[in-house]
């Protein structure tokens, strides 16, 4: 059998309204990550934060493109992907994160999110830093703005080996 | 474990109208279907994708378009997942790419997708988009066709299926 290189290392459903997720305790025995979450809000419209390592300081940058708009923010508290979450449909976000235990560098990712039905049809891709050469070792997922993660939302961590 | 290869798919000499994946496993968590293809004709300039033979109007989508001049925004509804790819008339031996990311695959609840293609093309006429799909059925997906509609994929096109398992 051939040795697994894409490895799953947690993974939560919620089954209770959430105000966040986070996996904790991430291996450091992989050189990527990968997270795939698919997503109903309990509320209407807000974004998907990400953070590391529980950081809330204004220690993040990202630039954004969904459907036809284009932002930028630099020095914020959070990574903000623009799903968009709702309560009246479902949104897809892939997550790749690269180098994440180096300590040499700030981390970066790229992401897609992917909500094709509902009121808030989006599409967009995302790049993001977090400005701290720290090895990455948690991540939360929380909405934007006060908003809720619903019951059923699913949340899959990956690591990649070299 | 991990992400594995169910199939790869490549077209022989005369051209093929369609690939198919039947069978799919059911212990995986995710499918990823990569693509790479050009059209043996001038139209049309997308892959026809459907999930279990079904080519009801089941799949809502919203894509981001560039075609090196401009960018457009549509959403709609079709009887197949659409991806660029490069026709007859774009430059000699070069292939599209696309990668369609089926989430929860085997679920009973309607299954989410992310999809990025590009019909490549070295003129101002190259295709780039990014979408969302849906595809609006509670089944698990057993099979999936990748076809054109009235033309032929070139020989060298390939498709290959993975799936992401939870272990």
């Amino acid at each position: 059998m051939p040795t697994p290189t894409y490895t799953l290392i947690d993974s939560v459903t919620t089954t209770a309204v959430a105000g966040s997720v986070t996996f904790s305790g991430v291996s450091p025995d992989f050189n990527d990550l990968v997270i795939v979450a698919e997503i109903t809000a309990n509320q209407y419209d807000s974004w998907l934060g990400l953070r590391f390592n529980g950081d809330t300081g204004s220690n993040y940058n990202d630039v954004e493109v969904y459907n036809t708009q284009s932002t930028s923010t630099a020095s914020g508290t959070e990574i903000q992907l623009y799903g968009r979450l709702s309560d009246d449909s479902t949104c897809l976000f892939l997550i790749n994160v690269f180098d994440y235990k180096a300590t040499n560098k700030h981390k970066s990712l790229l992401a897609r999110s992917n909500t094709p039905t509902g009121t808030r049809q989006t599409v967009g891709m995302y790049a993001g830093r977090w400005a701290n050469t720290s090895a990455v070792t948690s991540i939360t997922l929380f909405g934007g703005q006060g908003l809720e993660l619903a019951i059923g939302a699913t949340f899959y961590l990956y690591g990649i080996e070299a | 474990m991990g992400y594995q290869l169910i199939e790869h798919i490549e077209v022989g000499s005369g051209g093929a109208a369609s690939m198919e994946f039947t069978g799919i496993p059911q212990d995986g968590v995710h499918l990823v279907l990569k693509l790479s293809l050009r059209n043996t004709d001038n139209n049309p300039d997308s892959a026809q994708v459907s999930l279990n033979s079904d080519t009801g109007d089941n799949y809502p989508q919203i894509q981001l378009l560039g075609d090196g001049s401009s960018a457009s925004l549509q959403g709609l509804t079709m009887g197949f997942i659409r991806l660029a790819i490069p026709v007859s008339t774009y430059t000699a031996n070069t292939f599209g790419s696309a990668e369609l990311y089926i989430s929860n695959y085997t679920s009973t609840s309607n299954k989410s997708m992310s999809g990025d293609s590009v019909g490549e093309n070295n003129a101002t006429l190259g295709r780039l988009k990014i979408d969302a799909f849906s595809y609006t059925t509670s089944s698990a997906i057993t099979s999936i066709q990748v076809a054109l509609f009235g033309d032929n994929y070139a020989q060298y096109s390939t498709a290959s299926l993975y799936k992401i398992t939870a272990d």
